[in-house]
């Protein structure tokens, strides 16, 4: 069941006199699943969206919606729609002339053109606001009109220029569900921009994580945070505590190695380390670390001192400081209804499982 | 302290607006004198100089040449100015500031320098003088009026907008005609009557340039040398005074109107 893909970019750069916004990206994006670009500000995330919207022309490169190259082919022409950042809502049409706005080529019939605006605004919650002024609506209306006004289109591709950033924290989180509701019912290709990683980790099938112009990493949610191909991934997406380490031994399975603080730990080999490499690093999770009262040292068991604790309601962050390390060591566990809070000082014992250690370049 | 010294900024402000204003009220007033000589006590209230305007024909002729400059050249500094705002507010290109200075310039150019080499151009390349030539001076005055209205509602103009636009597949020209234009179409009405206004009272240019055909300023000018026609002559600027208030009134509305409207105070957020 090979899904065909909808979108390729292929070697695509695009320089700005000497800044390289993008440089060499390669990408394919499914038919019908929800695609999140992810990555800090300035990492090309938005040019490469405003490339594929026809916004922007590659340096060099070439972008492929529905296996036609897009090349020359102006924004007007090509079957996306764009939702932008601030939702462009025209100031001087109301919403239903708004949604309408696309339709004015189709040349439809008033009932067709109004029932099918009704149900544009069906779909986003607006039904029977298409009276409304543009400028009575709130931040969320705003947007939920600018998604009728795409939708509305049926594009083979909706593109999402960080649509979320505006909103306040609860609406924010109402509209990623909402926004994956949607998606599904509608079936069309979404693509979000965003530098949030908790929204592209709970609306994607696949995230590409991106920094300085190049992808580092397209994978599902899943696996970029079990399996992050990078120390930048790693550390961008969740907490992530990194240990040096030196390589002794790496076959295609397995690499052995001596980490600060840990001893002799043998780890998976995912792929992410050159063979030739001597000095590596190990990621682990912060809820991947076990911690108990006491001062024990053992096999996968390091004996430390509580720094600091912050309680977080569901769970606690424990910063616990390790002989031979110079940063404390992040350890977070859920709490329970007996938990109790570990004083800062107190003398505890960090377990891990070497199976949760990810060897990173 | 600060009350005592907000009373002197005050009178001063009084004093100063007094200075300004108070001799324009006197047109009114004494338009309405029964007696010829201007000069107080007035006599009695008239409106006869008002109904003697009606009946004189070389005053309808100047009134209708005034009307058709200042319409010609209302249109002809607007459709410009859109032009020229549209390309300053939305591209950066080489020799931008010093451009928009050289619009800026009739600003500030003395008039009379305006007025006389356009005339040695103009009966030099022997174009010649008419209303033609009257119109072409005040699109030249107008232009920096113009082009100030209209940048300042088309600088507010959001580019999401003309990108959502061409996003939902429409072309540069259709975008232009349903968005752009009637999001600034407020500014463009308020350089409209910005510039009636100007070419309407303007007298310098229309003098050198006008020809045989004297526009409303010329002719008022020609009937000053006529001490008895100096009531009617009051009771026309009278009417005219009244008038540019109101355009120029109408104008700065429809520009505020214009630059909320293209989202800089009721913006986004």
């Amino acid at each position: 069941m090979t899904v065909p893909n909808i979108i390729e970019i292929n070697g695509v750069s695009r320089h700005f006199g000497p800044v390289r916004a993008l440089d060499g990206v390669d990408m394919k994006i499914r038919e019908g699943e929800f695609f999140s670009l992810l990555g800090p500000s300035g990492c090309g995330k938005t040019t490469l969206l405003r490339m594929i919207a026809g916004f922007d022309d590659p340096t060099a490169g070439e972008v492929m919606i529905a296996g036609e190259a897009m090349t020359g082919v102006p924004a007007n022409l090509r079957p996306t729609n764009m939702v932008f950042q601030n939702y462009a809502i025209f100031p001087h049409l109301n919403v239903g002339k708004n949604v309408a706005y696309g339709l004015r080529k189709m040349r439809l019939a008033p009932d067709e053109l109004k029932s099918r605006v009704s149900s544009a605004l069906e779909m986003v919650d607006l039904a029977g606001l298409e009276d409304r002024g543009a400028e009575e609506l709130s931040g969320g209306q705003r947007q939920r009109v600018a998604l009728a006004r795409a939708l509305i289109m049926r594009p083979k591709v909706l593109l999402l220029d960080e649509p979320l950033s505006a909103l306040d924290k609860k609406l924010r989180e109402q509209m990623q569900i909402e926004l994956r509701r949607l998606q599904r019912s509608v079936g069309i290709t979404f693509i979000l921009v965003t530098h949030d990683q908790h929204e592209a980790l709970t609306m994607s099938d696949r995230i590409a994580v991106m920094f300085n112009g190049k992808v580092d990493q397209v994978a599902s949610p899943g696996e970029l945070y079990e399996r992050p191909a990078s120390r930048d991934v790693a550390g961008f997406i969740g907490g992530m505590n990194f240990v040096d380490a030196a390589v002794k031994k790496q076959t295609a399975k397995q690499i052995t190695v001596q980490a600060a603080g840990l001893g002799t730990v043998v780890v998976a080999n995912g792929g992410n380390v050159s063979d030739d490499a001597s000095d590596i690093v190990l990621g682990i999770r912060p809820e991947r670390l076990s911690i108990s009262r006491g001062n024990r040292a053992g096999k996968n068991q390091i004996a430390g001192t509580i720094s600091d604790a912050a309680f977080f309601g569901e769970v606690t962050h424990y910063y616990v400081d390790l002989p031979g390390r110079q940063e404390p060591l992040a350890v977070s566990v859920s709490n329970s209804a007996e938990h109790e809070t570990l004083p800062a000082g107190a003398r505890v014992t960090i377990g891990f499982d070497p199976k949760s250690l990810v060897p990173l370049d | 302290m600060t009350s005592s010294r907000g009373y002197g900024i005050t009178a001063f402000a009084f004093i100063y607006l007094g200075f300004l204003y108070l001799p324009i009220f006197f047109l009114p007033l004494f338009s309405f004198n029964d007696g010829v000589i201007v000069a107080f006590p007035i006599e009695s209230f008239s409106t006869r100089w008002y109904s003697a305007l009606m009946n004189i024909d070389a005053l309808h002729d100047a009134l209708w040449n005034s009307l058709r400059v200042a319409v010609s050249t209302s249109i002809l500094a607007t459709i410009l100015g859109v032009f020229g705002a549209r390309a300053f507010t939305r591209y950066r290109f080489p020799g931008r500031a010093p451009l928009i200075s050289f619009v800026m310039v009739p600003l500030v150019l003395p008039e009379i320098i305006v007025a006389i080499s356009l005339l040695i151009v103009l009966v030099k390349s022997g174009i010649g003088l008419s209303l033609v030539s009257v119109t072409l001076g005040h699109v030249l005055l107008c232009m920096p009026f113009a082009m100030a209205v209209l940048i300042s509602s088309f600088e507010g103009l959001d580019q999401s907008l003309e990108e959502a636009s061409f996003d939902l597949g429409e072309s540069a020209a259709w975008t232009f005609w349903r968005v752009i234009l009637p999001i600034v179409a407020p500014g463009i009405i308020a350089s409209l009557l910005i510039t009636f206004t100007i070419s309407l009272d303007e007298f310098i240019v229309a003098f050198f340039l006008a020809g045989t055909d004297p526009t409303l300023p010329v002719y008022i000018w020609s009937q000053l040398r006529f001490a008895a026609r100096l009531p009617t002559v009051l009771a026309l600027g009278s009417i005219m005074l009244f008038a540019s208030f109101i355009l120029l009134w109408l104008a700065e509305m429809l520009r505020r109107k214009s630059q909320a409207r293209s989202g800089r105070s009721g913006g986004f957020i």
